[in-house]
C-alpha cells in the first residue's frame, strides 16, 4: 500500500506541475512571440531607445536609396463608439531614420471613454525591427465627451530589416476598455486603479501633454 | 505467456474465495446502495459503460437533430442559435461523456482481470472518480434550460467568443469541464497505480496484455493534459469574472494564446480517445485469427512513441492562424511523423490477420471495420497536415469527415467491438449473432453514407457549424441525414442486444472465443464478485 502511496503522490505532483505549466505558458508565448515575432506582437511595454549613429552604422548609402513602405490600418472593436482617422495612409520610409504620423480620434458618445489600441504588423517576422519611440498604444487613451484628439505615433525601422522586405502594414485595433479600468464589480480591488496594475493597463488622462512637442518629420507622403 | 494456475487449482481458489466472501459477506449490497457506495471495479466498470451508453444515446439524439436541420438547405426546424448549442453539446458530450468513461470503464472491468489483481489499486477514489461525472454532465446539461442561451462556441470554446461573448452559462460550463477533468485525471491515476503495482507476480512490462499497455500510455497522457484543460478554462473564467486578460487583446493578452493553450490538451486528447481502442484491436484480432498478435514489441513502442509525438504538433490545428513558414513546416512535418508508428501498428494488425483461421463473429467485423475506416480516416489527416491544403480545407465538412472517421468507426467501433468481445465474460451469456451481425451492418453502411459524402462537402467549400447551407450541397447533405438516421437507430437495436444479452442467452463457458489468451479468460464467466483474491502465477 505504500508503494501505492507513493506512486500517487508523484502522480499528483505531476498533475500540479503540469496546471502550473499551462499558466507557465502565458509568458512563455510571450517571450516566444517577441523573439520570433509570431503573430507579429510588438512590445508595448517601453519605448524603444533611438540612437541616430545607428543609422550611419551599416553601410549608409545602400539604406539611403532603399524605401520601405510603411500602410497604416486601423480598426475598431465591436461596439467601440469613437471615430479613428490615420493622418497617413502610408509613409515611405528609410530604414534608421525617425518618422513621426499621427491619428485623429474622436469619442462619438457623451460619456467618459478609455480606448486602447493594439499593435500588430503583417508579415509578423518584421515585428522586431519596427521600434516606438512614442506611441499612443504605450498607454490606455482617456477621451471625455465628444472629445477628440490627435494622437502622436513615432517610429523607426532598424536597418537590419531583412533586404526582402519592401512593404509592411502596421494595424491597430482600438478596444473600449472603459469597463475594464473603471469596473466596480472587481474582485481584486485593492487600490483606487488596482486593475490598471493588475491587467497592466496605463491610462494617459493627459494626451495634450504628450503632444506639445511636435515631431520632426522625415518621411515623404505616398 | 503461459500460466501456471491449472483450471482445477483455479477452481479451488474460487471455491477458496467463495468461502471466503460467505464468511466476510462480501458479495454485493443490495439495491441501489450497492451501486452509490460500491469500490468493486466491476462494478464501476459497469457504471461507467452505462453512463457512456446514456450519453453516447444523448449526444447522438443531438446529432440527429443537427442531421435533421441540415436534411434540406434553408431554416425549418430550429433557430442558429440552438443549432450552436446543439454542435457545442454534441461534441462536449460525445467527447468526455461517451468516448472517455467508456475507456475507463472498461479499464475498470478488464484490466484487474488481465494482469490478475483483485481490484483496482485505489478502490474508494475509484467510486469518487465515476460518481463526479453525473454531477458533472447534470451541470453541463442543465445550461440548456438556462435564460439566455447555453454554451454556443463549439466544444474548443475558442476564445473571445468564450470569454467576451460567451452566454452567461458558460460559467456553469467551465465548472461542469473543471468536474471532467478531475473524475478523468483519478480515473488515470487509479489505472496507473493499478497496473505499476499490481500485477499478478512474474508479469512483466513486456508480458502485460496490450490493452494494459495502451491504457496505460493513455493515462500518462491524461495525467499530462488535464490539468493544462483545467488550466485553460481557469484564465476563461478570470477572463470573465476577474478581470484578467489572458486572451483579451484589449488588455495585452492573445486570443491566439487561448487556442495553444487549448490544442497543448486537445491534441494528445484525441490519441487519448484513440489509443484505448488500438489496444482493443490488439486483443481482438489475435484471437479471431488465432495467431499470436504480430510483433508485441513494435507494438508497445509504436504507441510510447504515438503518445511522445502528440505534444509535438498541437499547431496543426491552427495553420490559419498566420505562422511563421518554418513554424509551419516544422508543425506539417511533426504531424506526418505521426503517420509512421500508426502505420507500424496497422500493418501489424494486417500481419496477424495474414494466414491466420480467421472467423468473422461480431466483434471481429467491428475490428476490421475499425482497420479500413480508421485508416481512411487517418489518410484524410495526413492531408489535413499539409499546409497548403489545410488553407483550403480549414473548416470545412472535410474536417468534419477527417475527425469522425477517427472518431466513430474509431473509437466507437472499438468500444463497441469490445462490448461484443467481453459481452459474454461480463454477462456469462453469449449475444444473439445474428443480432450483432445486423448491428454491425447497418452501423457500417450507415456510418459510411453519413461521413463519407462530407468529404465532398468540404472539398467543395462548404463550412462546418452551420445550420443552413448553399444549394449545390443540398444532395449529399442529404444523403449523410439518411446514414445518420440510420446509424443512429440502429444503436437502439444496440441497447436491445446488451439488455437481451444480460437477462439471458447461451451460456458462456471461461474461455468465451476459442483463440482467446490471456489471464481473462481463467475466470469463471461471469467472473465471480471477487476475482484474484490470490494472484496467479505467470511464467
Amino acid at each position: 500500500m505504500n508503494k501505492t502511496r507513493q506512486l500517487v503522490i508523484k502522480l499528483v505532483l505531476v498533475v500540479l506541475f503540469m496546471f502550473g505549466f499551462s499558466f507557465a505558458l502565458v509568458p512563455l508565448y510571450n517571450v516566444f512571440c517577441k523573439v520570433t515575432g509570431l503573430n507579429g506582437k510588438v512590445d508595448t511595454s517601453h519605448p524603444g531607445v533611438y540612437s541616430r549613429y545607428k543609422t550611419n552604422a551599416n553601410n549608409e548609402d545602400s539604406q539611403v536609396t532603399r524605401l520601405i513602405t510603411v500602410e497604416f490600418d486601423v480598426n475598431r472593436n465591436q461596439k467601440v463608439a469613437c471615430e479613428i482617422i490615420p493622418q497617413h495612409l502610408a509613409l515611405q520610409v528609410r530604414p534608421g531614420e525617425l518618422n513621426s504620423t499621427s491619428y485623429y480620434v474622436k469619442n462619438l458618445t457623451d460619456k467618459k471613454m478609455v480606448i486602447q489600441a493594439i499593435p500588430s504588423i503583417s508579415p509578423g517576422i518584421v515585428a522586431k525591427y519596427l521600434k516606438k519611440l512614442e506611441c499612443f498604444c504605450f498607454t490606455a487613451q482617456a477621451l471625455k465627451p465628444y472629445e477628440s484628439q490627435q494622437l502622436t505615433l513615432r517610429f523607426w525601422l532598424e536597418p537590419e530589416i531583412p533586404d526582402n522586405v519592401h512593404r509592411l502594414t502596421l494595424s491597430y485595433t482600438l478596444f473600449d476598455v472603459t469597463a475594464l479600468v473603471y469596473s466596480k464589480r472587481m474582485i481584486f480591488r485593492l487600490g483606487a486603479k488596482p486593475l490598471a496594475t493588475f491587467v497592466s493597463i496605463k491610462v494617459n488622462e493627459d494626451c495634450e501633454k504628450a503632444q506639445a512637442t511636435t515631431p520632426k518629420i522625415h518621411s515623404r507622403r505616398v | 505467456m503461459k500460466i501456471v494456475n491449472s483450471s482445477s487449482a483455479m477452481a479451488l481458489e474460487d471455491e477458496r474465495d467463495l468461502a471466503g466472501a460467505q464468511e466476510h459477506s462480501h458479495g454485493p449490497a443490495k439495491g441501489l446502495s450497492r451501486w452509490i457506495l460500491t469500490t468493486n471495479h466491476k462494478d464501476i466498470g459497469t457504471l461507467y459503460l452505462w453512463f457512456s451508453f446514456t450519453m453516447f444515446l444523448l449526444g447522438g439524439s443531438m446529432a440527429m437533430m443537427i442531421r435533421a436541420e441540415l436534411f434540406k438547405p434553408g431554416l425549418q426546424l430550429m433557430e442558429p442559435n440552438f443549432f450552436n448549442q446543439l454542435t457545442t453539446m454534441h461534441g462536449l458530450i460525445m467527447v468526455f461523456g461517451a468516448v472517455m468513461p467508456a475507456f475507463v470503464g472498461l479499464a475498470n472491468w478488464m484490466i484487474p482481470l488481465m494482469i490478475g489483481a483483485p481490484d483496482m489499486a485505489l478502490p474508494r477514489m475509484n467510486n469518487w472518480s465515476f460518481w463526479i461525472l453525473p454531477f458533472a454532465f447534470s451541470i453541463l446539461l442543465s445550461t440548456l434550460f438556462m435564460p439566455g442561451s447555453a454554451p454556443n462556441f463549439g466544444w474548443t470554446f475558442y476564445a473571445p467568443l468564450s470569454t467576451t461573448y460567451g452566454p452567461k452559462s458558460t460559467d456553469f460550463f467551465i465548472v461542469a469541464i473543471h468536474l471532467m477533468g478531475i473524475s478523468s485525471i483519478m480515473g488515470a491515476i487509479n489505472i496507473i497505480a493499478t497496473i505499476l503495482n499490481l500485477r499478478a507476480p512474474g508479469m512483466t512490462l513486456m508480458k502485460m496484455p496490450i490493452f494494459a499497455w495502451t491504457w496505460i500510455i493513455t493515462a500518462f497522457l491524461l495525467v499530462a493534459v488535464m490539468p493544462v484543460l483545467a488550466g485553460a478554462v481557469t484564465m476563461m473564467l478570470m477572463d470573465r469574472n476577474f478581470g484578467t486578460s489572458f486572451f483579451s487583446a484589449a488588455g495585452g493578452g492573445d486570443p491566439v494564446l487561448f487556442q495553444h493553450i487549448f490544442w497543448f490538451f486537445g491534441h494528445p486528447e484525441v490519441y487519448i480517445m484513440i489509443l484505448p481502442s488500438f489496444g482493443i484491436m490488439s486483443e481482438i484480432i489475435p484471437t479471431f485469427s488465432r495467431k499470436k498478435l504480430f510483433g508485441y514489441t513494435s507494438m508497445v513502442y509504436a504507441t510510447a512513441s504515438i503518445g511522445v509525438l502528440s505534444f509535438a504538433v498541437w499547431a496543426h490545428h491552427m495553420f490559419t492562424t498566420g505562422m511563421p513558414i518554418w513554424g509551419e513546416l516544422y508543425f506539417m512535418f511533426a504531424t506526418m511523423l505521426i503517420a509512421v508508428p500508426t502505420g507500424v501498428k496497422v500493418f501489424n494488425w494486417v500481419a496477424t490477420m495474414f494466414k491466420g483461421a480467421l472467423t468473422f463473429e461480431t466483434p471481429m467485423l467491428f475490428a476490421v471495420a475499425f482497420l479500413v475506416l480508421f485508416t481512411m480516416g487517418g489518410f484524410s489527416g495526413l492531408m489535413l497536415s499539409i499546409v497548403p491544403a489545410d488553407f483550403q480545407y480549414h473548416d470545412t465538412y472535410f474536417v468534419v469527415a477527417h475527425f469522425h472517421y477517427v472518431l466513430v468507426p474509431g473509437a466507437i467501433f472499438g468500444i463497441m467491438a469490445a462490448v461484443y468481445y467481453w459481452l459474454p465474460k461480463w454477462t456469462g451469456h453469449y449475444y444473439s449473432e445474428t443480432l450483432g451481425n445486423i448491428h454491425f451492418w447497418l452501423s457500417a453502411i450507415g456510418v459510411n453514407l453519413t461521413f463519407f459524402p462530407m468529404h465532398f462537402l468540404g472539398l467543395a467549400g462548404m463550412p462546418r457549424r452551420i445550420p443552413d447551407y448553399a444549394l449545390q450541397f443540398a444532395d449529399f447533405n442529404r444523403i449523410a441525414s439518411i446514414g445518420a438516421f440510420m446509424f443512429g437507430a440502429s444503436q437502439l437495436l444496440f441497447l436491445y442486444i446488451v439488455i437481451k444479452t444480460i437477462r439471458g442467452g447461451a451460456k458462456a463457458p471461461a474461455c468465451v472465443w476459442e483463440g482467446a489468451k490471456g489471464l481473462e479468460w481463467t475466470l469463471s464467466s461471469p467472473p465471480p464478485y471477487h476475482s484474484f483474491t490470490t494472484p496467479p502465477r505467470i511464467e
